[in-house]
C-alpha cells in the first residue's frame, strides 16, 4: 500500500516538475520572441530615425549652404557685367544658375517639409498637396484637430505614410483626385487616405509599396484596414497620439 | 530723393557680402550694412537709423520670423523685404500679418531686389510671382474652408442629407421613403434648406451643392 502511494507521489511530483519545466519554458519563449519583436521594431524605428535625420542634414545643407551660394555666386555675375547688358554666354551662366538654385529649392522642399516641422501635421499635409501634379486633393481636418498638439514622431511617421501613398497615387495609379481624412481626438488620431483610381489597389495587391507604411504603422503600434478591390482606401488608427 | 540706409541680415557670409557689393552700386543707396542673425541686426539698427531691413528666415539665435516681429514693435518706420529660400504658404500669410512689406526668393538677381525696394519705398507691397500666386491661392483656400465652415454651421445633418436625396432624384415621394420620413417632413426640410441658402429651385440647390461639392454628379447616385 505504502509502495503505491510512494509511487503515486513520485508521479505526482514528476507531473509537478514537469508541469513547471513547461511553463518556464513557454514562458522563455514568450519573453524572447517579445524581446526579438521589440529588437526588431527598434531596429525599424533606428533605420527610419536615421533616414529622417540625414534627410534633415541634406535639406538643411542645400537651404542654407547651397542655395545661398549660388545665390551669392549669381550677385557676383551681376557686378562682374557692372550693369551693363549681359553677352549671351553670360546670361546663359545666368540662367543656369537660377535655374539650379529653383531646383535644389524644390528638392529640399521635397526631401524635408517645413511647414510640418514648423506648423504641424495638417500644414504639412495641405502645403504638400499645394505642389500635387493631381487634378484635386481633397483634405478634411476635425476641428480638434487644430487644437490638439500631437507627438512629434507620430506626426513624422503619418506625413511620411502620406507622402509614400501619395507618391504610390502619382506613379501607379490612374486616379484623378484624391482624398486625406485626418480626425484627432485627445486620445487617438484616424488618418484615412482614398485616391478615385483603379490601378493601385490591384498594384498593392502586388504588394509594391506597402512595407514602409507596414514598418511606420507596427511602430506606432497602430492598426489599419485596406480595401484594395476597386479604388484604394487605406485608414490608420493610432492611440495615445497628444503631445506629453 | 533721398538716398537709403539698408541693412542686410543672413547667416550666409557668401550671400550677404554679395549683396551688399551688388546693392552698394546702386545710385539709390547711400550705405548697406550687414549682420549675421537677428540680435546683431537689432544691435544695429539701435545704432543708428535704417529705412529698409532685407531679412533672411533660416539663421542661429534669434530667426528671421521674430526679427521681424521685434523691428515691427521697436523699429517701426524701417521697411522689411524678406529675402529666403522658403515659400510655405502659412509663414508667408504669418509674415505679411506680422507687417512685412516684400516677400523675395533667395534667387532674385539684382533688377528684381531694386524693383522690390523701390516699390515697398513707394509704400507698395512688393511679393515676387511665386510668392504671390502661392499667397493668393491661400487666401482662396481659406475663404473656401471658411464658407463650408459657415454652411455647415447653418445646415443641420439632415438637411445635409436631404440636399444630397434632392440632387440625386428631386421626387419628394422617394427621398420620404429613402429616409423613412414622411413628405410633409421632406417638404419642411426643403423649405428651411432654400431659405437658409437663399436658392430658389432645386435646379438652383444641385447647382450650389456641386460648387460646394456636397454632390458629385460622376459619385453620388441612386
Amino acid at each position: 500500500m505504502d509502495k503505491d502511494q510512494n509511487i503515486a507521489y513520485l508521479i505526482l511530483a514528476f507531473i509537478v516538475v514537469l508541469f513547471i519545466l513547461f511553463v518556464f519554458f513557454v514562458s522563455l519563449i514568450l519573453i524572447f520572441t517579445q524581446r526579438l519583436k521589440q529588437k526588431k521594431k527598434d531596429a525599424m524605428k533606428n533605420l527610419l530615425d536615421g533616414v529622417e535625420n540625414e534627410k534633415q542634414k541634406i535639406s538643411r545643407d542645400l537651404h542654407d549652404h547651397i542655395v545661398p551660394g549660388l545665390a551669392g555666386l549669381n550677385f557676383k555675375l551681376d557686378k562682374l557685367c557692372n550693369g551693363d547688358e549681359y553677352d549671351i554666354e553670360k546670361n546663359e551662366i545666368k540662367t543656369k544658375l537660377l535655374e539650379s538654385i529653383s531646383e535644389i529649392r524644390v528638392l529640399s522642399h521635397n526631401l524635408v517639409s517645413h511647414a510640418l516641422e514648423r506648423y504641424g501635421l495638417t500644414e504639412g499635409i495641405r502645403d504638400y498637396s499645394y505642389n500635387s501634379p493631381l487634378k484635386q486633393v481633397k483634405i478634411e481636418v476635425n476641428d480638434k484637430a487644430k487644437y490638439v498638439e500631437i507627438n512629434k514622431d507620430v506626426a513624422q511617421h503619418i506625413f511620411a505614410i502620406f507622402k509614400e501613398l501619395h507618391m504610390n497615387t502619382i506613379k501607379h495609379s490612374d486616379a484623378t483626385e484624391c482624398q486625406v481624412v485626418l480626425e484627432i481626438n485627445t486620445t487617438s488620431l484616424l488618418f484615412t487616405y482614398f485616391d478615385n483610381g483603379t490601378q493601385l489597389a490591384h498594384k498593392i495587391k502586388e504588394g509594391i509599396g506597402l512595407n514602409n507604411i507596414k514598418s511606420r504603422v507596427e511602430i506606432m503600434e497602430g492598426e489599419w484596414i485596406i480595401k484594395s478591390e476597386g479604388n484604394f482606401f487605406i485608414e490608420i488608427r493610432v492611440n495615445n497620439v497628444v503631445k506629453i | 530723393m533721398k538716398k537709403l540706409k539698408i541693412l542686410v541680415v543672413d547667416d550666409h557670409p557668401i550671400y550677404r557680402n554679395g549683396l551688399r557689393d551688388v546693392l552698394i552700386g546702386e545710385k539709390m543707396v547711400r550705405l548697406v550694412e550687414v549682420a549675421s542673425d537677428g540680435n546683431e541686426a537689432l544691435e544695429q539698427l539701435g545704432l543708428q537709423e535704417f529705412d529698409l531691413l532685407l531679412l533672411d528666415l533660416q539663421m542661429p539665435d534669434l530667426d528671421g520670423v521674430e526679427t521681424a516681429k521685434l523691428v515691427v514693435k521697436k523699429f517701426p518706420r524701417v521697411a522689411i523685404i524678406i529675402l529666403t529660400s522658403f515659400s510655405i504658404r502659412k509663414q508667408i500669410n504669418e509674415l505679411l500679418e506680422i507687417g512685412i512689406d516684400g516677400y523675395l526668393l533667395k534667387g532674385a538677381d539684382r533688377g528684381e531686389i531694386v524693383e522690390a525696394i523701390t516699390s515697398v519705398l513707394k509704400g507698395d507691397r512688393y511679393l515676387t510671382p511665386e510668392v504671390n500666386k502661392i499667397y493668393n491661392d491661400y487666401l482662396n483656400e481659406q475663404s473656401e474652408q471658411a464658407l463650408v465652415v459657415m454652411v455647415s454651421n447653418i445646415l443641420t445633418k439632415r438637411e445635409v442629407e436631404v440636399i444630397k436625396q434632392i440632387c440625386i432624384q428631386p421626387n419628394t415621394k422617394a427621398i420620404a421613403q429613402k429616409l423613412f420620413v414622411s413628405q410633409a417632413t421632406i417638404n419642411n426640410h426643403r423649405y428651411n434648406i432654400f431659405k437658409k441658402l437663399g436658392v430658389k429651385s432645386s435646379i438652383g440647390l444641385v447647382s450650389w451643392a456641386v460648387q460646394k461639392g456636397y454632390y458629385n454628379p460622376n459619385k453620388d447616385n441612386l
